[in-house]
């Protein structure tokens, strides 16, 4: 076995992307490896890396094969439990510590969780992207030319809570158009983003189960279980949720009322790799779905697929597709989507993937706030 | 466009590592005689020339978990060694028929004897595969106090505890009436009362009812033995009805153990959904193996329930145990049986060693961490083993009582 290996160092690096950065972790040992994870959090910048200089204090010295330890100590030494700041602090670091202990043992960190269940890792693109029907047909045309096999995009705007037709028939017609553009074997999914009250999101399940969608996700907003539940036992469409859902607790309840379909965790705001395995765990003792959240950078992507290549009841992995200019230029080496939509499981040591620390000084990081959704009468809508 | 999702079954990647690229090459069973019971080692060989085993042994199927294992060989044979969860997979939900403790036995064995292999390989314990570890030393427990009569068993008691157990575990009941009369109540209170008095208030017993009770006797029984500080209450009732162990839960104050007669994440789900259980016990020689029970080790840590895994078996079953209890954070307690008859001590390399109040340290050998007598092995799986294990039990008129 590889020398024991002792922390020396946390770095961060933010990286200004768009509205928003990404965060990234860096671990440093006394063997000169370095670990990188991912702690990005729309809007939330300062609080996370925040959040990662308070755990230093635990991690300088530690034990980096000690995940799970580490991991315990940080959550559960804290007395003020959890919460996504937290969680995606913790991530970053946690998956940096499986990238050293992959790095140290020469493996990827898919070998250190049950081996590949997969040859190769189905995607979706977060896409297509356009205000108008035309627009979003356009984008869907790009992504199947690129190789994606399945989509997912907001076919809703700021949503009363009473929704009339209106609201109803746009929504058909932007379907409609990325279902033609796309053609009948992609799949397509549609993305509630929480805008829609219960009465609306069953609604507008029975309005677009014509155009054979793969799933509804967050119709609602994900804080009361109960009524995700009640859109679950009435909508057409399988829905999946997840992606506001932070750490283990939080998914049983929905597991247990057996109507939800797919179950979104992200690995930043689940807590780590670890701790997604563990919610796809308890997803596979219900026979639901895991389809991982990630609107993040390439390296939460890789993290993902490594999560995926491990997990049984895996269905598809959410990439961004948006060629922005900071997403390639800062890490070393991306992965790469082959022709009919699949990624193959990282082939490199640990994590596979670094992060380049000048390259990413290009891209400073922003003062952003997610973007702003109103309704008519100039009331918060939920974005 | 290929939307199939056909595998073609390839090979891992092996980027830098080529000496990972390690091949099954043969799935031997083992049945070695033990007294009690048959032991059943599931050796698994490999191109690399590493060697892996795991155990599978259940008490009184020894033919048909044989069986489960040769079942499996011709799938294994040349496949990679590595790719533990895949092969849990597809033997387990390929197979059609699903579940039950032969396949349960004979998928754990393997599996076990595939994380000993990629242990080795790596040259690391299991834990460290696992997350690392969580903690410095693992509590035992002694399946131990035996005798035929309560002073007996007291007597057996104190000896355990002159040799330095912190903790014990007996089953002061034998065949209960559906609702436990005064003679089987003040047999089991005199029963405990000698023990705790021989013993003193600082060692933990652990009472295992066996699923010798019915809800009413059950409930019975926890509050008559109530004052001799139970450490848990295991298997109070039979495990098939999760809803009324939970009915237990919700009577009695003692904690209750369940979940050795439980297999896959699947038949603990319910239990812990229903807080039928304070602590789990999966046995990981027939729940499906280490990787399974990490899972259920998941899913009870998102319910407050802690792990104690069954082990009334050897120390091959012992050491794999060891490695989960490393790694999960709600750990327990480890089941550990101590009276090994001398031939079957002689199977291991080493003589398992534990220090004083049943603690464990952590594993430094690669894999699963122990040690095999190949030429011991070979030699005791000559003799001829019981092929008729049943005990059992009766009530007073003759009728069956669980054991």
């Amino acid at each position: 076995m590889s020398e024991r290996q002792t922390i020396t160092g946390v770095r961060t690096v933010a990286v200004g992307a768009g509205w928003r950065n990404y965060v990234y972790v860096l671990i440093d040992t006394d063997r000169g490896v370095t670990g990188l994870g991912e702690a990005s959090l729309g809007g939330q910048t300062r609080a996370v890396l925040g959040m990662i200089e308070d755990l230093k204090p635990l991690l300088i010295g530690a034990d980096p094969f000690r995940i799970e330890h580490l991991w315990q100590q940080a959550y559960r030494h804290a007395f003020w439990h959890g919460g996504v700041t937290f969680l995606s602090a913790l991530s970053g670091i946690e998956v940096a510590l499986w990238d050293i202990k992959g790095q140290a043992l020469g493996i990827p960190i898919w070998r250190m969780m049950g081996g590949l269940v997969r040859d190769r890792i189905r995607a979706y693109a977060n896409g297509p992207r356009g205000e108008t029907p035309d627009e979003l047909a356009r984008s869907a045309v790009d992504l199947v030319a690129r190789g994606f096999t399945a989509l997912k995009f907001t076919p809703f705007d700021a949503t009363p809570i009473l929704a009339g037709q209106r609201s109803i028939d746009t929504a058909i017609a932007k379907v409609r158009a990325v279902r033609d553009a796309a053609g009948p074997e992609v799949e397509l999914m549609i993305d509630g983003h929480g805008r829609l009250s219960p009465a609306v999101a069953v609604r507008m399940a029975e309005a677009l189960v014509e155009f054979n969608l793969l799933f509804f996700e967050e119709p609602c907003l994900p804080e009361q279980v109960p009524a995700m539940v009640r859109i679950a036992k009435k909508s057409p469409i399988p829905i999946a949720t997840g992606e506001r859902r932070y750490g283990r607790w939080e998914f049983w309840e929905l597991l247990a009322a057996r109507t939800i379909g797919v179950l979104q965790p992200d690995i930043i705001q689940s807590g780590g790799i670890a701790e997604a395995r563990k919610i796809a765990a308890l997803a596979e003792m219900h026979f639901v779905s895991v389809a991982p959240h990630n609107p993040w950078s390439w390296v939460n992507t890789v993290t993902s697929l490594h999560l995926d290549a491990v997990t049984p009841n895996f269905l598809i992995q959410e990439v961004i597709t948006d060629p922005e200019p900071w997403k390639d230029a800062v890490v070393s080496n991306p992965p790469v989507m082959d022709a009919v939509g699949y990624f193959a499981p990282p082939d490199a040591p640990g994590l596979g993937i670094t992060l380049d620390v000048e390259a990413a000084k290009r891209f400073p990081p922003v003062e952003g706030r997610p973007p702003a959704l109103w309704h008519d009468d100039g009331s918060v809508a939920d974005w | 466009m290929d939307l199939t999702g056909k595998s073609v079954e390839n090979d891992s990647t092996t980027a830098g590592r080529p000496d990972l690229n390690i091949t099954v090459t043969d799935v031997i069973p083992h049945v070695l005689f033990a007294g009690r019971t048959n032991l059943i080692f599931v050796e698994i060989l490999t191109d690399a020339g590493i060697t892996g085993v795991g155990e599978a042994s259940v008490e009184g199927k020894t033919e048909a978990v044989v069986g489960a294992i040769h079942d499996v060989k011709e799938y294994l044979i040349g496949k990679d060694a590595t790719r533990i969860e895949h092969h849990w997979q597809t033997i387990y939900r390929h197979s059609f028929w699903r579940g039950g403790f032969v396949v349960g036995s004979a998928i754990s064995g393997i599996e076990q004897a595939l994380w000993d292999i990629l242990g080795k390989a790596l040259g690391v314990p299991v834990y460290e595969l696992l997350g690392g570890r969580v903690r410095d030393r693992v509590r035992l427990y002694a399946n131990g106090p035996r005798g035929n009569t309560p002073e007996e068993v007291a007597e057996s008691c104190i000896r355990l505890v002159e040799q330095g157990w912190g903790a014990l575990k007996l089953c002061p009941f034998d065949a209960v009436p559906g609702v436990a009369g005064q003679p089987e109540i003040r047999k089991a209170r005199r029963q405990m009362q000698l023990i705790r008095d021989a013993v003193g208030p600082d060692i933990d017993v652990l009472i295992d009812c066996h699923g010798r009770l019915s809800p009413a006797s059950a409930v019975q029984m926890a509050q008559a033995l109530d004052e001799f500080d139970i450490f848990f209450f295991e298997e109070p009732v039979l495990p098939e009805d999760p809803a009324a162990m939970a009915e237990v839960v919700a009577q009695i104050s003692i904690p209750v153990a369940t979940g050795e007669r439980l297999f896959t994440k699947w038949g603990f789900r319910d239990v812990l959904a229903l807080g039928a259980a304070h602590v789990l016990q999966p046995d990981l020689a027939h729940c499906g193996g280490i990787w399974e029970g990490r899972k259920i080790a998941a899913a009870a840590e998102a319910h407050y329930v802690g792990i104690a895994p069954h082990n009334p078996y050897s120390w091959l079953l012992t050491r794999a145990s060891i490695q989960l209890d490393f790694a999960i954070p709600n750990f327990t307690i480890q089941e550990f049986l101590v009276d090994h008859p001398p031939e079957v001590e002689r199977l291991f390399a080493e003589s398992f060693t534990w220090l004083p109040g049943g603690w464990v340290e952590p594993p430094t050998l690669p894999g699963l961490g122990i040690e095999l007598d190949w030429d011991a092995i070979r030699a005791h799986e000559q003799l001829p083993y019981t092929r008729t294990y049943q005990p059992s039990l009766w009530h007073v008129d003759g009728s069956v009582a669980d054991w």
